[in-house]
C-alpha cells in the first residue's frame, strides 16, 4: 500500500474544519496530520510536521492566507499548497500562485472533487486557467526592467501563455504548437517558478521600500 | 480830459500836497507842527530848527543869542498867542511877541530834555520829558507834577477832549488820564498785548489811540474797540491821528495819509460791518511813500480852516478835506481773461463792450486751475478802487479783493456764473459788474446717461450672476439627487437579488433536506437530495459571489471585467461541452464602467451564452473585445445553427428583445448578425467615458 498523502488543514471556520477533515479521513489515499485556525498556528506548526498538502483558505484572520504561503515556501518548500477560496478572485488566487500555491479550490467543494485535486497537486500538477494566464502575461509585462535573463518568460513560454490566454486547454495549445501534453506541462511548472521568484522579489522590493 | 467809460472828468487841485524844502522850509523832516493863535503854522524840523508860515511863505525863527538854534524838538501854542518851544537838551522856550525866554532843570522843570508838549483849553501847558515817571503841567508860576504809575515808560502821546479831559499815552501802551489830582490808567480791552501809543485825540466821538503795531484804538464811554488791518485798516502802524469835520477820521503812519469814516467805524463797533473802507491818499497824489514821523509831539493838527498838517519824513503834508468830493462814478468793470491750466481761452484786451458770446463756454473736467484776469477803471484814485468777485456755484458769498485777478482749480462738473463788481474811492459800486458764464463738463463717467447705463449694467450683472450661481447650485443638487437615485436604484436591485436568488436557494435546500429526511429509508432519493442540495448550495454560493462581485466599486475597472469574462465564460462554456477562444486585448485604458453598465453588459453576456448553450448547438464560440473612443465592443460569435434575423421570433420567446432592452437601459445598443447554419455574431455596443481606442490583436490561428 503507498503511502497515504500526509494533508494539512488552514481553515478559521471550524465546520468547514470538521468536514474537510472528515472528508480527508474517509479516504485512503490522504491522512489529516494537522488542523490549524489561523496562519500563525500553521507557522508555527507546519515546519515539523511537514506535510505533502496544505489545504489553505485565503481569508483568514490575522495573516492571510497569501501571506502564509509566502512564509511557508522556504520552510516547507515540498508541500504542495492548494488554496480555498469562495471567491473566485482572479486577483487573489493569482497572487497565492505566485506566492507559492499549487492550485484552488472554490467552496463548497465535493468531497470527490477535494480528494482528486490533492492527488492531482501531490502528482505535479500546475493549473492555470486562462484568466489566471492573463494576469501572468500582465505580470510579467510590469516585471522590473531589471531582472535577469533567466527570470523573463522565454519565447515558448509566452506563446503557451497566450493560448492559455486565449481559451485553447493544455491539450488545444500542445496542438498547436506541436509539441506533447508533458512538455505544456513542464513549460507550465517553470513559468510558475519564475512567478514565484518573481514574486519573492517583488516582495522584497516592497518591503525595503524600493 | 477825457478817460474810457467815464466821460469826461474835471482835473481839479488835489486833495493832499507836501511842501517841502522848495517850500521854504529849512529841512523836509518834520518832527512836530502847531498853528498860533493869529492863524501861523509853526514847524520843528528833523535838524531841530523852527519854521513859521505866514502868508504862503516859509521862514526860519531866529532870535537873540539865547535861541540856541537846532536843537528843537517839539512845539505847541496856547490860546494866549505864546509859542512853547521843547528842546532835546536845553530845556524850554517860550517864544512871546518876538521874544524868547528859556526855562531849564534848575528852573523847576523835570529835565531839560523835553519831548511833548500840550497846550489845553485853560493855557495849561503839559510837560513830556525823558523822565518816565511823571507829567508836568506849567501855568505861569505853577509847577505840578503828576505821577505816572510806577514801572511806566515815557509819555509820548497827548490829548484833550472837549470835555476838557487830559489824556497821556505812554511807550508801553498805557492809557492815562487825570482824574483829581492824579493820574489814572484806563483799561484797553480789545489789546491782547499792550503796543506803544504813539498818537493820541479826543474828539466828541471819543478818544482815538494810535498804536505802534496794533492799529488804531477807540475809548467811548465804557466801551472800547480795537481795529486793524484786518478790519480794513490800511495799517497797523498808526503814528499821527487827526479829526476833520466832515466826519472822518485822519490817520498817518508807515504807509502814508489816509481816511476812515466815523459811520462806518460805528457800524463797525455795532457788528453791522465787519470791515471799514479806508481812502489812501499819496500814491494817486504823485506822493508814493509817504512816511509819517513820530516820536515828538504833538506832529498832527487842524488848522482853524479846516486843513489839516502831518509831520512826514519828507514834508508836511497838507489835506484839504473841503477839496475832497465824492466820486460818483462808478467804475467800468472788465473781465480781461480767463486761463484755464495757461491757456489763454478767452481775451478780451481788444474786445469791444462785449467780448463773449451769450451761450456759455465748455471746460473739460481736467483742468486743473481757472484764473480770471479783472479790472475795474478809475483814473480818480485807482488804487482806492476795491473789487468784489463771486463764483456761482461756488462761492457762498462775495469776495472782496484789491488783486485783479482770482483763481479757482478743480471746480466739479456743473455750470457757473463769475460775477466781478467794483467800487470806487467814494464807495459807489457799479450795480452791474461783468460776468462770464461757463459750463465745466463732467467727465464721461460723470454723466448721468453714463452712470444710468452703468447701473442698469450692474444690476443687470448682478442679476445674471445671481442666476448663474442658482442655476449652478440647482445643477448641483439635481445631480447628486440622481446620484442618489441611482444608488436607491443599485441597493434595491442588490436587495432585491439576494432576497430573489438567495432566498429562494436557502429555502430549496431547507425543503430538500426534509426530503432527505423523509426519504431516508430510500438511499438512491435520498442521496439524489442531498445531492441537489449540495448542487443549490453551490449555486447559491455563485450566485452570492456573483452580487458581491457587481456590487464591489473595485470591480468597476474595465481590466476586471474582462477579468472575470476570461474567468467565469471558458468554465461556463467547457461545463456545456463548448470550447472557447478569448480575444481579449492585454493592454486595456484605465476606463471605469458605470456600476449599471457593467451590470446590464455581465448579464446580457450571461444570457447570450445561455443561449448558445441552450439552442445554438454550437461547439465554439469567440469572444471579441474592442475598446474605442467612446465605446466598448463586445462580440460573442458561435458556429452553430444561426438564425434567420428576419424572420419571426419562434416558441413566443425572443430573448434579444431582452438584450436590446438590457443595452437600451444603459445607452447602448445590440446588433446581430447571422444566417442559417452559418452561426450567429452578437454584438455589444456600450458607451464608456475617456478612453482610447484598444484593439484586440489579430489572432492567427
Amino acid at each position: 500500500m503507498q503511502t497515504a498523502i500526509t494533508v494539512a488543514i488552514v481553515e478559521d471556520d471550524a465546520g468547514l474544519r470538521t468536514s474537510l477533515s472528515g472528508i480527508l479521513q474517509r479516504s485512503p489515499e490522504c491522512r489529516c496530520v494537522g488542523v490549524y485556525g489561523s496562519a500563525e498556528e500553521a507557522l508555527a506548526a507546519l515546519p515539523a510536521v511537514r506535510p505533502r498538502v496544505v489545504l489553505m483558505d485565503i481569508n483568514l484572520p490575522g495573516m492571510d492566507g497569501v501571506e502564509c504561503v509566502r512564509r511557508l515556501a522556504p520552510t516547507n518548500p515540498e508541500a504542495q499548497i492548494l488554496m480555498l477560496t469562495v471567491h473566485e478572485d482572479t486577483d487573489f488566487i493569482f497572487d497565492s500562485l505566485a506566492a507559492g500555491a499549487s492550485g484552488y479550490l472554490l467552496k463548497p467543494v465535493r468531497a470527490a472533487e477535494l480528494l482528486a485535486a490533492v492527488k492531482n497537486v501531490y502528482a505535479g500538477g500546475a493549473p492555470m486557467t486562462s484568466s489566471i494566464a492573463r494576469k501572468v502575461v500582465q505580470s510579467f509585462k510590469h516585471a522590473r526592467a531589471a531582472a535577469a535573463e533567466t527570470e523573463r518568460l522565454s519565447p515558448r513560454e509566452q506563446e503557451i501563455l497566450d493560448y492559455l490566454a486565449k481559451g485553447y486547454s493544455y491539450k488545444e495549445t500542445a496542438e498547436q504548437m506541436s509539441i506533447s501534453y508533458s512538455t505544456v506541462h513542464t513549460h507550465i511548472e517553470h513559468i510558475y517558478h519564475k512567478l514565484h521568484v518573481q514574486s519573492r522579489a517583488q516582495a522584497v522590493a516592497k518591503y525595503l521600500g524600493v | 480830459m477825457g478817460s474810457t467809460g467815464g466821460g469826461l472828468n474835471r482835473l481839479r487841485p488835489r486833495a493832499l500836497e507836501l511842501l517841502g524844502a522848495e517850500h521854504g522850509l529849512p529841512f523836509e523832516t518834520i518832527r512836530s507842527v502847531c498853528e498860533d493863535s493869529l492863524g501861523s503854522l509853526w514847524v520843528v524840523t528833523q535838524n531841530g530848527f523852527v519854521a513859521v508860515n505866514r502868508g504862503e511863505s516859509w521862514s526860519v525863527v531866529s532870535t537873540n543869542s539865547d535861541w540856541p538854534r537846532g536843537q528843537a524838538s517839539c512845539i505847541a501854542s496856547d490860546k494866549r498867542g505864546d509859542v512853547w518851544i521843547g528842546t532835546t537838551d536845553n530845556g524850554l522856550y517860550r517864544w512871546r511877541d518876538g521874544q524868547c525866554s528859556v526855562m531849564h532843570q534848575r528852573d523847576g522843570l523835570v529835565s531839560d530834555r523835553i519831548w511833548t508838549l500840550m497846550a489845553d483849553s485853560e493855557s495849561n501847558l503839559w510837560v513830556a520829558s525823558d523822565r518816565p515817571n511823571c507829567v508836568q503841567r506849567l501855568h505861569d508860576e505853577e509847577r505840578q507834577r503828576f505821577e505816572l504809575p510806577a514801572g511806566s515808560r515815557v509819555v509820548r502821546a497827548m490829548a484833550e477832549d472837549p470835555s476838557r479831559q487830559v489824556w497821556f499815552g505812554t511807550e508801553d501802551g498805557r492809557l492815562l488820564d487825570l482824574v483829581g489830582s492824579s493820574l489814572v490808567e484806563e483799561a484797553q480791552p480789545s489789546l491782547s498785548r499792550p503796543a506803544p501809543i504813539r498818537c493820541l485825540q479826543a474828539t466828541a466821538d471819543g478818544v482815538w489811540i494810535g498804536y505802534g503795531g496794533a492799529g488804531l484804538g477807540w475809548r467811548d464811554g465804557g466801551r472800547f474797540m480795537r481795529v486793524g488791518t484786518e478790519q480794513g485798516l490800511p495799517d497797523d502802524f498808526v503814528s499821527q491821528i487827526a479829526a476833520d469835520n466832515r466826519g472822518a477820521l485822519w490817520l498817518a503812519g508807515n504807509r502814508g495819509v489816509f481816511s476812515i469814516q466815523v459811520s462806518e467805524l460805528r457800524q463797525l463797533a455795532d457788528g453791522r460791518i465787519n470791515r471799514i473802507r479806508a481812502t489812501s491818499y499819496g500814491k494817486n497824489e504823485g506822493l508814493p511813500s509817504l512816511q509819517a514821523n513820530f516820536g515828538f509831539g504833538l506832529a498832527a493838527v487842524r488848522t482853524h480852516d479846516g486843513r489839516i498838517c502831518f509831520s512826514m519824513l519828507t514834508g508836511l503834508a497838507v489835506v484839504h478835506p473841503d477839496r475832497i468830493e465824492p466820486n460818483i462814478v462808478a467804475p467800468p468793470v472788465l473781465i480781461e481773461r480767463l486761463t484755464v491750466d495757461g491757456r489763454v481761452l478767452v481775451d478780451a484786451e481788444f474786445g469791444g463792450s462785449g467780448p463773449f458770446a451769450d451761450q456759455p463756454l465748455d471746460i473739460s473736467q481736467t483742468h486743473r486751475e481757472l484764473k480770471f484776469d479783472f479790472n475795474a477803471l478809475s483814473f480818480v484814485a485807482p488804487g482806492n478802487v476795491r473789487l468784489r468777485y463771486q463764483l456761482d456755484g461756488c462761492d457762498q458769498k462775495p469776495i472782496e479783493t484789491t488783486a485783479r485777478n482770482a483763481t479757482y482749480s478743480y471746480l466739479p462738473a456743473g455750470s457757473y456764473r463769475f460775477h466781478v463788481t467794483a467800487c470806487n474811492n467814494s464807495g459807489v459800486w457799479n450795480a452791474d459788474g461783468a460776468s462770464l458764464a461757463f459750463i465745466v463738463e463732467p467727465l464721461f463717467w460723470q454723466t448721468w446717461w453714463f452712470r444710468l447705463g452703468f447701473l442698469v449694467a450692474f444690476t443687470g450683472a448682478t442679476i445674471a450672476l445671481v442666476r448663474y450661481i442658482s442655476f449652478r447650485r440647482l445643477r448641483h443638487r439635481l445631480q447628486r439627487l440622481e446620484q442618489e437615485s441611482v444608488v436607491a436604484k443599485d441597493r434595491a436591485r442588490i436587495a432585491k437579488d439576494l432576497h430573489d436568488d438567495l432566498g429562494a436557494h436557502l429555502s430549496h435546500i431547507a425543503m430538500l433536506s426534509e426530503l432527505a429526511q423523509t426519504d431516508f429509508d430510500k438511499p438512491t432519493q435520498a442521496r439524489d437530495h442531498l445531492d441537489q442540495i449540495f448542487r443549490t448550495a453551490r449555486l447559491l454560493t455563485r450566485s452570492l459571489d456573483e452580487i458581491v462581485w457587481a456590487v464591489n466599486p473595485r470591480n468597476d475597472a474595465l481590466e476586471r471585467f474582462v477579468g472575470h469574462v476570461c474567468q467565469f465564460a471558458p468554465e461556463f462554456l467547457r461545463a456545456a461541452g463548448i470550447r472557447s477562444r478569448l480575444d481579449m486585448p492585454m493592454d486595456l485604458p484605465p476606463v471605469e464602467l458605470a456600476a449599471n453598465v457593467r451590470h446590464q453588459l455581465y448579464l446580457g453576456l450571461k444570457e447570450a451564452l445561455h443561449n448558445i448553450v441552450k439552442h445554438s448547438s454550437a461547439t465554439e464560440v469567440w469572444l471579441r473585445l474592442s475598446v474605442a473612443e467612446d465605446a466598448l465592443t463586445l462580440t460573442v460569435e458561435d458556429n452553430g445553427r444561426g438564425f434567420d434575423t428576419g424572420a419571426a421570433p419562434k416558441n413566443g420567446g425572443d430573448g434579444l428583445i431582452n438584450l436590446r432592452h438590457r443595452m437600451g437601459e444603459i445607452g447602448g445598443r445590440l446588433e446581430q448578425d447571422s444566417q442559417p447554419d452559418r452561426g450567429a455574431r452578437i454584438t455589444f455596443v456600450v458607451p464608456i467615458e475617456g478612453a482610447r481606442a484598444v484593439d484586440a490583436p489579430r489572432q492567427n490561428c
